[in-house]
């Protein structure tokens, strides 16, 4: 009998550890059935994604001490391709930029000339808004750089959201850990919180208006930029036109064309 | 008076230590009259070429002054020619500019380069202020706007030529990229970094880099007085124009608010130095001289002479020689430190480069003698040997009569 007893009491305490090492499991998740991460991402990465596309873009630049609002015309081929020209304002009309893959360049009317960007120019931000070259350039397949946990389900907006911690596999991303949350039915991410390796936030990322396009998949029309070592400063981009499936010309994606227009 | 009379008979009764106690200030004085001329000529030389470019009292958005090394260029002046006017205005003030300073990278001819230096734009008058057509080393003076003066570090840097197309990346008041593209027509040689680290545009292509239309990063003041530019910026202070601006006397910026006071540390180190080492060789031989005259020293004690009529007359005695030595190490001194004012002395343009960033250093810095350095010197002199025959005069004043004419036997 103190035998058995002995063993018990030595099973149960050996046990103990191992289920108190197991992350709590978060109380809005109890009795769901989680989506996997590979649906939820893959969701996420269909939507914001096309074959071919044009569109025509409102960038909104707010700091403390002003507001620029910048017009764009944009053409896109899946991940890897895309160009935009600056309509307005005057200033900023005719520059133009390409990106391939995770290389980009832009083009300067006032000089005539055409610059890669690479190096500390990626961290800048884009016609000094709060979305940096590095951020239009890095990769969106999340699946392949960033391990997934579900950890909560939340309401934004009314709407049910899947909490999402998305930790990157190797230190040579951008952010090193990104929090989402996304949408349950539209798998749209409604909002990111990004992260340096230090863990400090450094940016957010909000995504509204959403539509269905014709091809059923649904879009933000309305992205918010915050980069929040930057007080008083947020970048909204507003895509009022946009087209799917347009025939598009390979001259268009060639440095060619971001020079000649 | 009797006490002079006495002071100098005593110093020529033993010629030779006299001239050994003379020789000491003259050297001690002489070394304090070349050093102070270098350190007074090359801060005032470094005052007054810093001061040229930042003006006497710079102006500047207060949220900028507080985060200048960021150089935050949102935070700058919206309307500066209003400023500008408002300076001109204030008793005391002679000049006013406004300017803006960038960081660029800097491309000549078909290659896109990385080389940084500054970008500054400013009106003619300011660059009239600070001489640089004086300092044009090669080509012309710019007659229109695309026309650019380039510092020699950075045409070397640059490997640019006279007539290459100039290229400019810049940035905006929002940090967006902006080029700008010219004409290398001069090259800037001044021996200072800072002049020769920079290109030089005029104010409205630097207004159209930084997208601040109308507006200025500073608006520098210049007054009559560098060294008292705190009075005309604090009655501009009070002006409506000044709202969310400070006009700060450059004295009292960073990093000149720790160099000014640091010089006078500087040269109250060298003196108590020059002093302390004088002193105790002064020390030395009047302590031989009082033990010399004990006997003398108490017939006079026994005479009459009070404890003070004894320290009196030693100190006087040293004086003396020290007035005489004081005036000859001036005069010694003098040939070294007219060497300084008009020779110099050369760093070379490496360690020059090297310390003038923040600093308006040139590779040749000169001395300032002056009759003030000369007095000083004088002084001084007489201040190593006052201190230098205190204590053996104390010593000759505690002597007893009676014991000292006994010793004398």
């Amino acid at each position: 009998m103190t035998r058995r007893l002995f063993l018990a009491l030595a099973l149960s305490l050996a046990a103990a550890p191992s289920a108190m090492a197991q992350d709590p499991v978060d109380p809005s998740l109890a009795g769901e059935e989680l989506p996997s991460i590979d649906h939820l991402l893959t969701g996420l990465e269909t939507n914001l994604n096309f074959d071919t596309r044009s569109a025509r873009i409102r960038m909104t630049v707010v700091n403390p001490r002003r507001t620029k609002v910048y017009e764009i015309f944009s053409y896109g081929r899946g991940l890897d391709e895309s160009t935009m020209e600056f309509l307005e304002p005057a200033r900023e009309r005719g520059t133009r930029y390409l990106r391939r893959g995770d290389e980009m360049w832009m083009y300067l009317p006032s000089i005539e000339r055409t610059q890669k960007i690479s190096g500390h120019m990626l961290r800048q931000g884009m016609a000094g808004s709060d979305m940096s070259y590095e951020d239009m350039t890095s990769s969106t397949d999340w699946a392949e750089i960033y391990d997934g946990e579900i950890t909560a389900k939340e309401d934004v907006d009314g709407r049910p959201h899947w909490r999402v911690e998305l930790t990157a596999k190797t230190d040579d991303v951008t952010y090193a850990k990104r929090v989402l949350w996304i949408d349950a039915e539209t798998l749209i991410p409604s909002k990111q919180e990004l992260y340096a390796i230090s863990g400090m936030l450094v940016k957010r990322w909000m995504m509204s208006n959403v539509q269905e396009l014709g091809d059923g998949r649904s879009y933000p029309m309305t992205m918010r930029i915050e980069d929040t070592l930057r007080d008083g400063t947020y970048t909204e981009i507003e895509t009022t036109e946009i087209e799917l499936g347009i025939e598009l010309e390979e001259e268009v994606f060639s440095l060619r064309w971001l020079e000649r227009g | 008076m009797w006490i002079l009379r006495l002071a100098f008979r005593n110093a020529l009764r033993n010629v030779r230590r006299s001239l050994l106690t003379a020789a000491t200030v003259i050297i001690g004085v002489a070394l304090f009259v070349i050093f102070l001329t270098y350190l007074e000529g090359a801060s005032k030389m470094m005052f007054e070429e810093t001061t040229k470019y930042i003006g006497h009292a710079p102006i500047a958005d207060t949220d900028f002054i507080e985060r200048e090394n960021l150089r935050p260029m949102y935070e700058y002046i919206p309307d500066a020619q209003a400023v500008v006017d408002a300076a001109l205005a204030e008793e005391g003030v002679t000049d006013a500019f406004a300017v803006i300073e960038s960081g660029v990278a800097i491309s000549a001819g078909d290659e896109l380069g990385d080389v940084f230096g500054m970008a500054t734009g400013s009106q003619e008058g300011w660059y009239e202020r600070i001489g640089l057509e004086d300092n044009l080393a090669e080509g012309v003076m710019p007659t229109g706007p695309g026309e650019w003066l380039m510092g020699s570090k950075l045409v070397e840097k640059a490997e640019a030529s006279l007539g290459d197309e100039i290229i400019l990346f810049g940035s905006t008041q929002d940090g967006s990229l902006s080029p700008l593209k010219g004409e290398l027509v001069g090259v800037i040689h001044s021996g200072a970094a800072l002049t020769d680290r920079s290109v030089y545009l005029s104010l409205e292509e630097m207004q159209f880099m930084v997208d601040i239309e109308g507006g200025a990063i500073q608006v520098l003041l210049y007054t009559d007085d560098t060294m008292n530019a705190h009075e005309p910026a604090a009655a501009l202070q009070a002006s409506p124009v000044m709202e969310g601006l400070t006009a700060q006397a450059w004295s009292s910026r960073e990093p000149y608010n720790q160099i000014v006071p640091m010089m006078d540390v500087i040269q109250g180190i060298l003196a108590g130095a020059l002093v302390f080492l004088t002193a105790l060789a002064i020390w030395n031989t009047m302590t031989m001289s009082v033990m010399e005259r004990t006997a003398e020293i108490g017939v006079m004690r026994a005479m009459g002479l009070s404890r003070f009529g004894a320290v009196g007359m030693f100190v006087v005695e040293a004086g003396a020689i020290a007035l005489l030595g004081g005036i000859l190490g001036v005069l010694l001194g003098a040939g070294p430190a007219w060497y300084l004012e008009t020779t110099g002395i050369t760093f070379g343009e490496d360690i020059a480069d090297q310390m003038g960033t923040d600093y308006a250093i040139t590779s040749t810095m000169y001395g300032d003698f002056t009759a003030g350095i000369a007095v000083r010197g004088v002084i001084l002199g007489i201040v190593m040997a006052v201190v230098g025959s205190f204590i053996p005069s104390l010593r000759a004043a505690a002597v007893q009569p009676v014991e000292a004419m006994r010793h004398g036997r």
